[in-house]
């Protein structure tokens, strides 16, 4: 779906971005892509759609290069930005004139949405709040059924009953043959809707593991004051330390994705070792 | 809803649907715009039918005002018609927009440049046959006919200024109109400063001497209305490619 090899890239002279970045993302799989701020999501994603283009490497989307910004690759991917302004039209009148343009738009599907967010359609769209523009963008995103769904920060600006009723949207469509990205820092909003997480830290993907893989390899456990115990990444909490240890017997399945988030970002090599050795 | 079939290639459907776009998101100043410059037209009509001002007057003043406001109005929409590219919060929206960099362009071309100036042409017609109507227009006025080839003229320096102003409107982030009016400017008055230099360069008095030599005038002159033409055309192909190469390459702000 999304290939990218050895893409470099850099904003000033001399002050690389990416160098050498590399990345596989495959239909039907949702990705968490996480780092720190600054790390460069939003210009990986931007790349991905071909509004930033590398200086080196390459970037193709369903295997053509994202900076021709092809029609026919254009219409299979869409994307919810961070920070976007609607035009001002009423929602209905950007469904009609935006819609035509993606083959698999489902109206019946962006009607359930806007219904269940409750987002009023005659009203234009500036005059909207802004978690309000956001979930009518997040509905159409989701009515367009492209193959590539890209999501920048999705749950900022969302109140909590609409954060749940976008994951259980999300989780009620068939996502069999999308690739969904959502990059953010809400890693507790969202943890339940990504099955793969990438990482991004100094310019590369420093981590990008499916979760099962990642459960059959890492533990996370809090281990007691005066317990005796290896671990690889560890951060202290009331009455010990909350661990990442290499999975045993002993470990909890229960993935914590800030855990692992602020692991991979402390001790990336250590983590990634754990997935060089043979399963037990 | 009738969904596209994408193909690769330059496609009317997707162009219909791109110039409905154009239009839907900016009718509102356009429409303000258009009223404007009647409003403007109106009000002189009338401040000359209340002071009672001379017919030939009048008739000349609309004429030139017609003619100014169809060459402003017209490269002021060009300048703003990618406006949603230079702002970050907006660019996706045109940039991920399911359809060619061709598409966009032309589309924004045909918008700007042709249905602008049919539209302006109706308008500019309509008023004169109601200003011959409402006036009695003098024999003399022949000459100042906002339907004849003076008209013509107005065209071509849009078509020229046009495809300059759409470059500026790729080119520039903010302010498009007044940069690319300015970049105009510095680039005329530079030239004029260069030929003045060299027009008074010790040792160019035969290059002097055969300009206005009145033989060689005499014949650029037969032949001037056909060099303006294909001057501006050279120019308007040339900035209309350098807009065009300008948009492929664009990336978001």
């Amino acid at each position: 779906m999304v290939s990218i090899q050895d893409l470099s890239f850099a904003f000033k002279k001399n002050d690389p971005l990416f160098s050498g970045l590399s990345l596989e993302l495959k239909p039907g799989n949702t990705y968490g892509l996480f780092g720190l701020n600054g790390a460069g999501k939003t210009t990986l994603l931007n790349h991905i759609t071909g509004m930033l283009f590398p200086a080196s490497g390459v970037c193709n989307v369903l295997g053509k290069p994202a900076r021709e910004r092809r029609p026919e690759v254009l219409s299979e991917l869409f994307i919810v930005p961070e920070q976007f302004e609607l035009p001002s039209l009423t929602a209905n009148n950007y469904i009609d004139l935006h819609a035509p343009f993606y083959p698999r738009f489902d109206v019946g599907l962006m009607t359930r949405m806007m219904n269940e967010f409750e987002v009023n359609s005659d009203k234009k769209i500036p005059s909207l709040s802004y978690g309000q523009r956001k979930k009518f963008l997040i509905a159409f995103a989701l009515a367009t059924q492209t193959k590539l769904l890209l999501m920048d920060e999705p749950t900022n600006g969302l109140d909590i009953p609409s954060k749940s009723q976008f994951r259980r949207i999300h989780a009620s469509l068939d996502n069999s043959t999308r690739c969904t990205v959502i990059s953010t820092h809400q890693v507790r909003d969202l943890g339940a809707m990504i099955d793969h997480v990438t990482v991004l830290k100094n310019g590369k993907i420093v981590f990008n593991r499916n979760l099962e893989e990642i459960s059959k390899r890492l533990s996370f456990r809090k281990i007691s004051k005066g317990e005796s115990a290896d671990y690889i990444y560890g951060e202290d909490v009331l009455g010990g330390t909350f661990a990442i240890t290499p999975a045993g017997k002993n470990g909890n399945a229960e993935l914590d994705l800030e855990l692992l988030f602020n692991g991979i970002i402390q001790e990336s090599d250590r983590i990634n070792n754990e997935f060089k050795t043979p399963s037990l | 809803m009738k969904a596209i079939t994408h193909t690769p290639g330059f496609s009317l459907d997707r162009f219909i649907l791109l110039c409905k776009r154009f239009i839907t998101i900016n009718q509102r100043t356009w429409g303000l715009g258009f009223a404007g410059a009647l409003s403007l037209i109106l009000a002189v009509w009338l401040l000359y039918t209340i002071v009672g001002g001379h017919d030939l007057v009048m008739y000349s003043t609309i004429a030139g005002l017609l003619q100014l406001l169809y060459i402003l109005g017209g490269l002021l929409i060009t300048s703003s018609i990618f406006n949603e590219l230079h702002n970050a919060g907006s660019a996706s929206q045109l940039f991920t927009l399911p359809a060619g960099t061709f598409e966009k362009f032309f589309a924004a071309w045909f918008l700007s440049y042709l249905c602008f100036t049919v539209i302006a042409f109706i308008l500019i017609v309509l008023i004169h046959t109601i200003l011959g109507l409402t006036i009695d227009i003098p024999e003399i006025a022949v000459n100042l006919n906002i339907t004849d080839m003076n008209l013509f003229s107005q065209i071509l320096s849009y078509t020229t200024y046009h495809s300059i102003f759409l470059l500026g409107a790729v080119y520039f982030r903010k302010n498009n109109f007044t940069k690319t009016a300015l970049s105009i400017i510095l680039f005329l008055s530079s030239l004029g400063i260069i030929f003045i230099i060299l027009f008074y360069t010790p040792g160019t008095e035969i290059f002097r001497g055969q300009i206005t030599d009145k033989t060689i005038f005499g014949f650029v002159e037969e032949f001037a209305w056909i060099l303006r033409i294909v001057i501006s055309i050279a120019i308007t192909v040339l900035f209309l490619f350098f807009s065009y190469i300008r948009l492929k390459n664009r990336q978001v702000a």
